[in-house]
């Protein structure tokens, strides 16, 4: 029995995936369950398992290459022998027997009546994105090292010939271009680019901006360290509480907790608040479920325990999921506020500035107190001024009066 | 005329090879049908029958099996014959006795008996030479162990390797063409003999690489020099004979240019280029900078009509064309 | 007894028609035993025809045979050893077990093969023949083969070129009235084998091809002939196989038993020993000397072929082309 081993979706919004490594050989055994392949995704790195015991008997992409999601990348089967020539032809595969088969299977039937002056090969499987590359251009590529998913072929087809690779290691002027690239960074910074030019391009976006008291929550949080620390051995963060406050702001506005759909609202059939972590080499967005019926000393642990997933490089896709809105904080930074971008398909964002002492008017005096910027990024085609205002206005109540937040 | 520029007809330096080896040896003999008195339908003995008579030189009645299997029995009896079909086509007469017995003996004697026979025929067409008078299929021959396969394409290696066929002690098909016989070029004087197994670079080049055989060495040799306009550089291969066959000419010649077109008149299903593209592909993988390609006769009979037989065959045009789209595959 | 020849004749003629019956017979039984590949066609009956022309060979004469040719193997004096040793296939056999029963080729003694295509000995006789004449050293070529052949163009082509050219070639039609299984009558119209001469201007024989005194006197005309430069002879000897066309062949699917009860009645060695006295013991002496010495011979040839050794297998692509 044969199968295939195709490129997993990790993640709803992932759409293609990068081989980083191969655990395994061809040849070698696999146990169901065994890491067989290391992907990467918009996100993040990824093992993936072998969906099946037996052998890997073809591995169809490399390491370094990037195709769509559900794209062979591998056989498996229950001998060490059989390849993927048994499985249905793959759209974009890169096993070359099933045309040669099916061109010898055509001259079987009929010899050929013309005498070879023109090139009758024309072959209709070699417009399904396969790349050509002819024997001497692949081996003076390998002598080379030069990626052939850079080099453009001139040959018919789009076939690399030797030319072709000849003309890039021209062109490739430095020493470092010699040694591969890395593919990955490009692949997240590429990611990232296009969702966020996406946002920006297609989602409405308005910004509504307010100075919260940080006074009650700064108190609040210093008189509850220690309990929370006893408590789950985590730090109380302001993270924390910002969380809370959009969880329960949500579950007040659930107009707030939906998204457009083209030509419809749709309510978001989760409740997740994803915060902005930053990772050893990027971004994420971990994601807590279920904030609004956690504890504080329990949202501190679940959030907690997600940052350092993030800085450990282990999260998952399953940690970022079902995000209805995302809570960014720069405060950290020395930033007293900003204008977040949206992730669609989440309707809002909160950016979150520092909490520092300013000069604020209160009962008709200027007073020093400790405060907050919030700024709200709302995508106009779910909510309207007001009603993103009345969500901030929640958010900002729930702020500036912390003990409701326990309640 | 000057001894390096010496000019003769291709079928004048076949006779001057069959005269000097018959003088060297008495016990080649040579039979056919017309070639005594008459000097062969080519003229291809001329001159033989004169100088050393009718036991040596003699006129068969039209039986190819009876004159080949003659010719077998007299080798494996210490004689040294050469039987001359005069077209391939009649071959098929005699094909019995070449392929169960000529190049069979040998080898199932376990070595104890030779049978160092010569059989001589013209391929292919000159101009509606027509169905029965034109075929190639010296694949055929290459095909059967025992026999070696012989396919002189100048006025000079004509010499040579008819000396070398003459002296083999195995039995060799020797297939001249037709178109050649009389056409002037270079011919050493003296004894000389080509090697089997020994092919004529007849053009260097870097660009592509031509293997050709026979009367197709000379339209590729032209189609060269068109190509040469255009800077694509044409390396042209003459194999002089298929078996037994120069490999590694060719695989150096592949290895340096990436680029192979095989012409051959015969047919090109099932032919000798089919043999030589898949020893290409096999061996030189690596160094193949486009699919090997084939230029042969289309799978037909050969029609006697000028314009039908002009499109079944290969041309010059024909091997540019192929060449230009080989360079762009 | 004829006196027209030399009474040693007779034994030399007794000696070589019971070496190639004993020779055969032991084969037989060797055969069924099952050790041997192949199949054979064996010579049983036919004994008086090889010894009745070969007795007047020297080994620098040339011989062309057939695919039921044992018989004539031993009659040119192949030695009886390696011819067991190749009908078996074993490596002391005469070409190393290459060529088995219908590829027996020994150059020491003139014996240009046994042959699985019928008919085509016949023009490589002509052409040992033509080597004979430019040789210039007397030789002569026999060409064997049976009724089958006459019907095949080979037969026509060599015998037409041999008559052409007046090669010292006798043709020597072993005609035992059946081609595997087809009688002559359904293959041809004109049966009269030897009548086919005249087709090539040649002078044509037939003899009974069982009374070995006959067939060597018919051989002998014909022979002086072709010594002579007066060119071939087309001799046709009526003879019979009692065996059938293969071994492992009943033979009696397409012939009557009656028929061959018959020709078994015309035996060609019991006919040669007919013509000897049953009073002359010394002949019955000399006869059962003879007798136990061939027996001997062959006893022995079996065991020689019994030991070979095994083939290698590396040696499977020698000798494809002759190395200087």
């Amino acid at each position: 029995m044969v199968h295939e081993l195709v490129m997993p979706q990790l993640g709803m919004t992932m759409t293609e995936g990068t081989v980083l490594r191969w655990l395994k050989a061809v040849g070698e055994s696999v146990e169901k369950g065994e890491p067989i392949v290391e992907v990467q995704t918009d996100k993040v790195d990824m093992e993936v398992e072998s969906p099946f015991t037996g052998y890997l008997t073809a591995i169809l992409v490399q390491e370094g290459a990037t195709v769509p999601v559900a794209t062979r990348i591998g056989c498996l089967s229950t001998t060490p022998d059989a390849d993927c020539a048994s499985l249905a032809p793959d759209g974009p595969s890169a096993v070359d027997d099933v045309s040669v088969q099916q061109t010898d299977a055509a001259a079987d039937r009929l010899v050929s009546t013309d005498n070879g002056a023109t090139t009758s090969e024309a072959k209709a499987s070699d417009n399904t994105g396969r790349v050509l590359v002819s024997p001497r251009a692949r081996r003076v590529a390998h002598e080379f090292r030069v990626d052939l998913t850079l080099v453009t072929g001139s040959g018919e087809f789009g076939r690399i010939r030797e030319v072709d690779v000849r003309r890039y290691l021209e062109d490739c002027a430095t020493p470092a271009a010699q040694t591969p690239p890395e593919p990955a960074r490009d692949n997240i910074r590429k990611v990232i680019a296009d969702r966020l030019t996406h946002s920006v391009t297609t989602v409405p976006q308005f910004w509504l901006d307010r100075e919260v008291d940080a006074t009650g929550l700064v108190a609040l949080r210093t008189k509850l360290l220690n309990a929370v620390a006893a408590s789950r051995s985590v730090r109380l963060t302001y993270t924390d509480f910002l969380i809370k406050a959009l969880a329960l702001a949500l579950r007040e506005m659930p107009a707030m907790a939906k998204r457009w759909d083209g030509d419809r609202l749709v309510a978001a059939d989760t409740d997740g608040i994803g915060f902005a972590a930053q990772g050893p080499d990027r971004l994420l967005v971990p994601v807590v479920h279920g904030a609004d019926a956690l504890s504080l000393a329990a949202l501190a642990a679940t959030r907690a325990g997600l940052v350092d997933k993030v800085q450990s490089g282990r999260l998952g896709p399953a940690d970022m999921e079902g995000a209805v809105c995302t809570l960014s904080n720069l405060g950290a930074f020395g930033v007293d506020a900003f204008q977040a971008i949206i992730n669609p398909p989440q309707s809002c964002i909160l950016a979150v500035g520092r909490i520092a002492d300013r000069a604020v008017v209160h009962e008709g005096s200027l007073v020093i107190r400790p405060t907050m910027r919030l700024v709200l990024t709302v995508d106009h085609r779910v909510v309207d001024g007001v009603g993103g205002a009345q969500f901030l206005s929640c958010i900002a109540n729930y702020l500036e009066n912390p003990e409701t937040l326990l309640v | 005329m000057a001894a390096a520029s010496r000019q003769i007809q291709y079928v004048e330096a076949g006779v001057e090879a069959l005269r000097e080896e018959m003088r060297l040896d008495s016990s080649v003999f040579y039979i056919g049908q017309g070639i005594g008195a008459r000097g062969g339908n080519y003229k291809q003995s001329k001159g033989l029958w004169d100088e050393f008579g009718e036991l040596r030189v003699r006129d068969t009645p039209i039986s190819e099996l009876g004159q080949t299997g003659l010719g077998v029995g007299a080798a494996m009896a210490g004689m040294r014959p050469i039987v001359d079909i005069v077209f391939l086509d009649m071959v098929m007469e005699a094909m019995g006795q070449i392929v169960e017995q000529a190049a069979t003996i040998h080898y199932t004697s376990n070595g104890r008996l030779r049978v160092p026979l010569v059989i001589r025929a013209a391929m292919g067409t000159v101009r509606c030479t027509g169905p029965h008078h034109s075929r190639c299929f010296y694949s055929w021959f290459a095909h059967i162990p025992g026999l070696k396969v012989v396919l002189p394409a100048s006025v000079e290696d004509v010499k040579g390797l008819m000396k070398t066929a003459i002296r083999d002690d195995g039995p060799v098909m020797f297939i001249e063409h037709k178109f050649f016989y009389n056409k002037r070029g270079y011919c050493p004087e003296g004894d000389y003999a080509i090697p089997f197994g020994q092919a004529r670079i007849c053009r260097e080049g870097k660009s592509v690489t031509i293997l050709a055989m026979s009367l197709m060495v000379w339209h590729a040799m032209e189609a060269a020099e068109v190509l040469a306009k255009d800077g694509i550089d044409v390396e042209v291969i003459d194999p002089r004979t298929i078996v037994p066959f120069d490999e590694e000419t060719l695989l150096n010649s592949v290895k340096k240019t990436g680029r192979l077109l095989i012409v051959d008149e015969a047919q090109r299903f099932c032919g000798f280029s089919g043999e030589a593209a898949a020893l290409v592909t096999e061996k030189a993988f690596d160094y193949l900078d486009a699919p090997v390609r084939r230029l042969g006769a289309i799978h037909t009979p050969h029609p006697f009509n000028p314009i039908l037989e002009a499109e079944m065959l290969p041309s010059a045009e024909k091997i540019v064309a192929a060449v230009r789209a080989l360079m762009a595959a | 007894m004829d006196s027209t020849l030399p009474t040693e004749i007779f034994f030399d003629l007794y000696a070589c028609m019971y070496r190639i019956r004993a020779f055969e017979e032991r084969l037989q039984t060797v055969y069924r035993s099952g050790v041997m590949p192949g199949f054979v066609h064996l010579y049983i009956g036919e004994e008086a025809v090889a010894a009745g022309v070969c007795s007047h060979l020297s080994t620098e004469d040339y011989v062309t045979s057939t695919h039921r040719g044992h018989g004539h193997a031993v009659a040119k004096g192949v030695p009886l050893g390696p011819l067991f040793a190749e009908i078996w296939g074993q490596t002391r056999g005469t070409n190393g077990g290459r060529g088995g029963s219908m590829h027996i080729y020994d150059p020491d003694c003139g014996f240009l093969g046994t042959n699985g295509i019928v008919a085509a000995g016949i023009p490589i006789a002509s052409g040992a023949a033509t080597a004979a004449v430019l040789q210039g050293r007397g030789q002569v070529a026999i060409s064997f083969f049976g009724d089958g052949a006459t019907n095949n163009a080979a037969f026509h082509e060599g015998i037409n070129l041999a008559g052409a050219w007046s090669l010292p070639v006798v043709f020597v039609c072993e005609n035992n009235l059946y081609a595997t299984e087809t009688p002559l009558d359904k293959a041809t119209k004109n049966t009269d084998v030897s009548s086919k001469a005249s087709a090539y201007g040649i002078p044509g024989m037939q003899v009974d091809g069982n009374d070995v005194v006959a067939v060597y006197q018919a051989a002998g005309t014909a022979l002086a002939r072709a010594r002579a430069g007066e060119g071939p002879t087309l001799i046709e000897c009526k003879t019979y196989r009692p065996v059938g066309h293969f071994e492992g062949d009943p033979g009696i699917g397409y012939r009557t038993k009656d028929e061959i009860a018959e020709w078994k009645q015309r035996d060609p060695i019991r006919m040669l020993l007919a013509r000897f006295a049953a009073e002359d013991t010394s002949a019955q002496q000399r006869i059962d000397d003879i007798t136990r010495m061939i027996d001997g011979e062959v006893e022995e040839a079996y065991q020689f072929a019994e030991a070979s050794p095994e083939a290698d297998p590396r040696s499977v692509a020698d000798h494809v082309y002759p190395t200087a």
